[in-house]
């Protein structure tokens, strides 16, 4: 739009404003933007103009169509005359295009767009600082054998259960070692606050058939394995034989196996001692799977 | 003939709708053919047409889209929508009970009086 | 450039396909963002470890996942204005990283919030029942910022220990620690909730944060006219 002419609408609204004569001849620019000015949200405005502009246009080539000999000024000023009161429009489209929803849309827009990008950036670069709670829709880490589902027992908004007993035998000459591992996960809906691992290692006592118990706040690692000729391996690669690892986890719930190597028979059971600071409880697994691995 | 605003005013939402029965219009379009339909009687402020009709849309009983003229430019048109039928009907049997009550009144009628 | 990425969009087959089956109002759009706005924030609000607002919220959760029943707080982060044998220096230590002290049936909780990873909090019970004496004590996790020697005004060199269930009608309490590297004594004025706490500063220039743990202590504790009322020797709890 010309300055001038803004300028020019703009004395216009003062005047009507101030109370002045409102039958001013206005030119079709004029009276769309005195028409439409009422519209605060830019793209309404935009659009109402442009259906506005189109009628306009219709109504004077129509003009110079049935009146041949009618000069392009003359039908302009009628097309605008037969528009009617562009103050009496303005009001009325000003009342029915509030532009609350239109800021709220774009504001949300916005929004939406750099919480997505900054979500994508964080994923891209996996800053440590994130990583350290471990991405909460779900992870693994180690497989659970001997699958089962177990008693639950709720305590404290927390849900136990355990979801796998077995004894894993290696073959003679694997560098791995046999023992006992019991599964069990820990359920919560609050899944802003799913429960300690630092004390759950600490309550937890596990005990096998042959009378040994193994307290989870300790492990014993078997650096043996895999072993690549003489080379050193990396601690993801350890075995951990007695002690406590977190197996897998989704949004609400943590799966935790308890590891232990007792002299075991056929028919033994392992049970799990909890000793947290105001509950106290224990989940048995009577049945463990025997289970071979190549 | 130039009527009274006041009687034009209070039935033109009810002409807009009985118009887009008959088929899918843009504004301008609904100007000429409502002056048409009535030989030259209703002529009505064509900047007004469009609050009418934008109000209509946003009470979702007219649904709008753009089709492309063959001047080039693009056409807003509007369309009844099952709502918009709904509202139609009430306010022709709203008009229907109106214009039969200023009728008995005309025509003096016993029962003029009793126009409720 | 807005202009083209708007007229990309919509050529785009994508763009085009889902216009016609998203033909939403602008209110259905703005659900649609808002849904995505509070998606997104969820998840980046997991992905930072489930912050919390306030210190006292963190310390409530803890304490809900480690399953122990809610304690009564009685210090938390801020000033502690605990006055020392060492006068006339204005500047008393202050807690600089968020702790939280809670009282339970026989133990005591200390709470510690990382200041960048919540993952990283820590709470220690010190159980009352492993303690012999009368006074029990609670070491306080991390660092107390100590602001009394006139060489390192603002040093992160202090670590705390707080002394509970004192004796009756005390008045100030004197701790004494017999490390390697020599005898560090501290005094301590009676705080808000009848508690001691003694605020030492490491000589050693490396040390850890725990360094008051298991050394052997001396506990004194003076009523208001100067009178001894207990003394207590045993060693400084220790963690794990």
């Amino acid at each position: 739009m010309e300055k001038d002419e803004k300028e020019k609408c703009r004395r216009l609204e003062c005047r009507e404003n101030a109370g002045g004569s409102g039958q001013t001849e206005l030119d079709s620019f004029q009276w769309l933007y005195i028409a439409t000015r009422g519209i605060r949200f830019k793209p309404d405005r935009a659009a109402v103009c442009r259906e506005l502009e189109a009628h306009l246009e219709d109504k004077r080539a129509d003009l110079q169509r049935i009146f041949p000999d009618l000069s392009p000024e003359e039908a302009e000023r009628r097309a605008v005359a037969s528009m009617g009161d562009a103050w009496e429009v303005r009001k009325q489209l000003a009342k029915i295009h509030k532009p609350w929803l239109g800021y709220l849309w774009r504001a949300s827009k916005w929004a939406a767009v750099v919480l997505v990008l900054i979500f994508a950036g964080v994923n891209i670069f996996k800053n440590d600082y994130y990583q350290f709670a471990g991405h909460p829709l779900g992870g693994y880490s180690s497989a659970v054998y001997g699958r089962t589902a177990g008693e639950k027992i709720r305590v404290g908004g927390y849900t136990f259960q355990i979801v796998g007993a077995a004894f894993v035998d290696y073959p003679e000459d694997s560098p791995y070692a046999d023992g006992i591992q019991i599964a069990f996960r820990v359920f919560t809906p609050r899944f802003w606050e799913k429960l300690d691992l630092t004390a759950l290692q600490e309550a937890l006592t596990l005990t096998a058939a042959d009378g040994q118990q193994w307290k989870m706040d300790r492990g014993e690692i078997n650096m043996e394995v895999p072993k690549d000729g003489d080379m050193v391996q990396a601690p993801s690669f350890w075995q951990l034989v007695c002690g406590l690892e977190r197996a897998s986890w989704t949004l609400f719930s943590d799966t935790y196996v308890a590891y232990g190597d007792p002299e075991w028979q056929e028919g033994d059971w392992a049970r799990l001692d909890f000793d947290f600071g105001a509950y106290s409880f224990s989940l048995t697994a009577d049945q463990i799977e025997w289970v071979m691995m190549e | 003939m130039k009527l009274d605003k006041g009687l034009i005013a209070g039935s033109s939402t009810m002409l807009v709708l009985k118009l887009l029965e008959s088929g899918d219009m843009y504004g301008y379009q609904m100007i000429e053919e409502l002056s048409r339909r009535s030989n030259q009687v209703f002529q009505m402020q064509e900047g007004t047409l469009y609050p009418i009709l934008h109000t209509l849309e946003k009470g979702k009983y007219l649904s709008a889209y753009e089709q492309q003229a063959p001047t080039g430019r693009m056409r807003k048109y509007y369309k009844l929508t099952r709502k918009g039928r709904q509202l139609l009907a009430e306010k022709q049997a709203e008009w229907e009970k109106f214009h039969r009550g200023v009728e008995d009144v005309l025509s003096g009628g016993a029962d003029a009086l009793s126009f409720s | 450039m807005r202009g083209s990425i708007k007229a990309w969009w919509k050529q785009n087959r994508l763009g085009v396909w889902l216009q016609r089956k998203l033909r939403l109002s602008r209110g259905g759009k703005l659900l649609l963002n808002l849904a995505v706005i509070m998606l997104t924030a969820l998840c980046l609000w997991g992905m930072a470890g489930y912050p919390l607002p306030t210190l006292k919220m963190e310390f409530r959760r803890m304490e809900r996942t480690y399953l122990l029943p809610p304690s009564e707080i009685l210090l938390s982060t801020g000033r502690i204005t605990a006055a020392h044998s060492h006068e006339p220096y204005d500047p008393v230590p202050k807690v600089t990283q968020e702790q939280i002290l809670g009282l339970g049936e026989d133990y005591a909780v200390t709470f510690w919030k990382h200041p960048f990873s919540n993952g990283g909090n820590q709470l220690v019970c010190w159980s009352f029942s492993e303690q012999p004496g009368q006074v029990k004590l609670a070491p306080l996790l991390y660092a107390v910022s100590d602001t009394r020697d006139e060489d390192w005004p603002e040093r992160e060199s202090c670590v705390a220990v707080a002394a509970l269930e004192l004796p009756q009608g005390t008045a100030r309490g004197e701790m004494t620690l017999e490390a390697e590297e020599g005898i560090y004594q501290e005094g301590s004025e009676v705080l808000e909730h009848d508690l001691c706490l003694f605020a030492f500063q490491s000589r050693l220039s490396s040390y850890s944060y725990d360094w008051v743990q298991g050394l052997p202590y001396t506990l004194r504790f003076y009523d208001g006219a100067g009178e001894l009322l207990l003394e207590q020797r045993g060693t400084v709890p220790q963690r794990g």
